[in-house]
């Protein structure tokens, strides 16, 4: 294999590796750093189904929430026996319940709505994040409206110092894996057959569809990629957050949020979610602190701008700007 | 007529409830150009959008190559040898025209990029504009060059029937011409046969073979070339 071809994914890992390197560096980064991870891993893996394809689920947060669920009633579960396994074990199966949980819920919505052509999706998948809302504060399982904590199970279980560690410094480590993980996968569906067949989708699906692409199965498949590694990230959040409630869990905002940072970067690309979440995460954060209470109202116009301004995204205006240089074949 | 490449036989369907072929029978020959003729609404695009499968038939049977397909995909249509170049070219307007080409051989594994290569060449042979104009946009091409694109870019499936959809929809007489004459000429040239929606009979009558003159969904007429010139119904068709 060539490593020069990969060169491109190669750089953006390494750029992503530095923002790493300066979270443990500079403690005073933290806070922000941690929350940019979250939302552009958020923003990556809503990008491999939305970006791909141009549709628009709006019940994504469903399966992040899920994840949240699923692996936090594994932590709780794994606790609760009279001799805890080893953190790792538990972590591991809390990732992999997380996982297999959103998969079996994005193939079940996801055989039935990705059927549905553009809007009709997008409406019917509205209701899912309701529905599973209600399902969990109505049953009462999970702990219904009083929601799931897990902070006491862990010190319990291990000690206090530990208890620190995988909350404050391993789960934004975890994070960062499954935005690794998301941004390989997107860039080998986008080189594969499977992106060249999306690529003819996006444009028009039933010019794709003579063309022989089996647009339901394509669609299906990033579907049901990208949740999965939603509920993953799920799984992420709960163990940086050790709780979760309904209402949070559920909160539209997040899919609103990954909805305005893959445009600003720049829909179907792999370094777009990167760049859009490092304005998006920045501008947030020091419109917060600057004009505290203000920030939505000065958030929203600054937003409206960049889309006036860039409306292809930044990856797009900048593969404009750079036509035919190296630069261009390094945004992917 | 040679051997048969493709048949609808009593093919019924509609949209919703709503039915709009009520036992429609057409076969295509080998090498040969069938024109399908009639008024707005008669059925027409309906009866392409059933061969290929973007809608299920009712009732009926399709039989490509004496092989019954009426419940397969869209996608195992095309790749069996069936392409519709749809309504309205649906190309892809921000790609360039070999972008479009190249997308329209997705059938083949884009590793194969000779084969690719060789597809392509034959397609630019025929349509020597598309060569020229290649790395342009496909949405700045002339009305008639965009419509050779989606006729080479359907050709890129390396189909054995093709489905053409009012290739001559908004251009100009000339224009029309030139594609029919394009038209005849993959014919001749590659050997695919040609089921050819109109509304213009004039035009339809200088390139096919046989036409089916089709009204309210049912198949009322089928006229052969040597009668072109006598058939009553047709003359009527042309407002004679």
């Amino acid at each position: 294999m060539d490593i020069r071809t990969h060169r491109s994914l190669i750089i953006l890992f390494l750029v992503s590796l530095i923002l790493l390197f300066v979270r443990v560096g500079i403690p005073e980064t933290r806070q922000i750093l941690s929350i940019l991870f979250f939302y552009i891993a958020l923003s990556e893996v809503f990008n491999l189904f939305t970006g791909l394809t141009l549709y628009v689920c709006f019940g994504y947060v469903a399966f992040v929430a899920l994840g949240m669920y699923g692996g936090g009633a594994t932590i709780k579960y794994l606790l609760s026996a009279s001799s805890p396994p080893p953190l790792a074990v538990v972590l591991a199966c809390a990732f992999a319940v997380a996982g297999i949980l959103a998969l079996i819920l994005a193939l079940a919505v996801g055989w039935i709505s990705v059927r549905l052509k553009g809007a009709y999706f997008a409406i019917a998948t509205i209701g899912l994040n309701e529905g599973l809302k209600n399902l969990i504060e109505g049953t009462g399982i999970w702990g219904g409206s009083s929601g799931l904590v897990i902070a006491n199970d862990l010190i319990q279980s291990y000690n206090y110092d530990t208890f620190i560690f995988v909350t404050s410094e391993l789960a934004d480590y975890l994070i960062f894996t499954v935005y690794a993980v998301t941004i390989l996968c997107i860039y080998l569906v986008i080189k594969s057959r499977l992106g060249y067949g999306l690529a003819a989708l996006r444009e028009d699906e039933e010019a794709a569809n003579v063309m022989g692409v089996n647009v339901v199965r394509y669609k299906l498949i990033v579907f049901v990629i990208s949740a999965t590694l939603a509920g993953m990230l799920g799984a992420g959040k709960m163990i940086k957050d050790v709780a979760i409630y309904p209402p949070q869990a559920f909160a539209v905002s997040y899919t609103v949020e990954a909805i305005v940072i893959s445009m600003l970067g720049g829909l179907g690309t792999v370094t777009g979610p990167v760049i859009g979440g490092l304005i998006y995460g920045v501008l947030k954060y020091v419109l917060t602190v600057s004009f505290p209470g203000l920030q939505l109202l000065a958030l929203a116009p600054a937003l409206m701008a960049m889309c006036v301004m860039f409306p292809y995204g930044i990856v797009g205006w900048l593969r404009r700007r750079f036509k035919g240089s190296k630069i261009e074949s390094l945004l992917i | 007529m040679s051997e048969v490449v493709l048949r609808a036989e009593n093919v019924e369907t509609g949209y919703k409830g709503v039915q709009v072929l009520w036992g429609a029978t057409v076969s295509v020959g080998k090498n040969e150009i069938v024109a399908v003729l009639g008024p707005n609404g008669a059925g027409k695009t309906t009866l392409l959008k059933a061969i290929i499968g973007f809608l299920k038939v009712w009732g009926g049977s399709i039989k490509f190559l004496n092989e019954e397909i009426s419940g397969l995909p869209v996608h195992e249509r095309v790749r069996k040898g069936i392409a519709l170049v749809p309504e309205g070219r649906k190309l892809f307007p921000n790609m360039t025209v070999e972008e479009n080409l190249v997308m329209g051989a997705y059938l083949y594994n884009i590793k194969r990029d000779k084969e690719i290569q060789n597809i392509m060449e034959i397609v630019y042979n025929l349509f020597p504009i598309l060569k020229e104009r290649r790395t342009q946009k496909a949405g700045t091409l002339s009305g008639g060059q965009q419509q050779m694109l989606a006729i080479g870019r359907a050709l890129m499936t390396n189909p054995k029937i093709l489905l053409l959809d009012e290739p001559t929809l908004g251009l100009s007489p000339k224009l029309a011409n030139e594609v029919l004459e394009t038209v005849v000429k993959l014919r001749n040239e590659l050997g695919v046969s040609v089921l050819l929606v109109e509304e213009k009979v004039l035009l339809a009558t200088r390139v096919a073979d046989r036409i089916y003159l089709i009204n309210q969904g049912r198949i009322e007429h089928e006229v052969l070339k040597k009668d072109f010139g006598k058939d009553e119904l047709l003359y009527r068709y042309l407002g004679l």
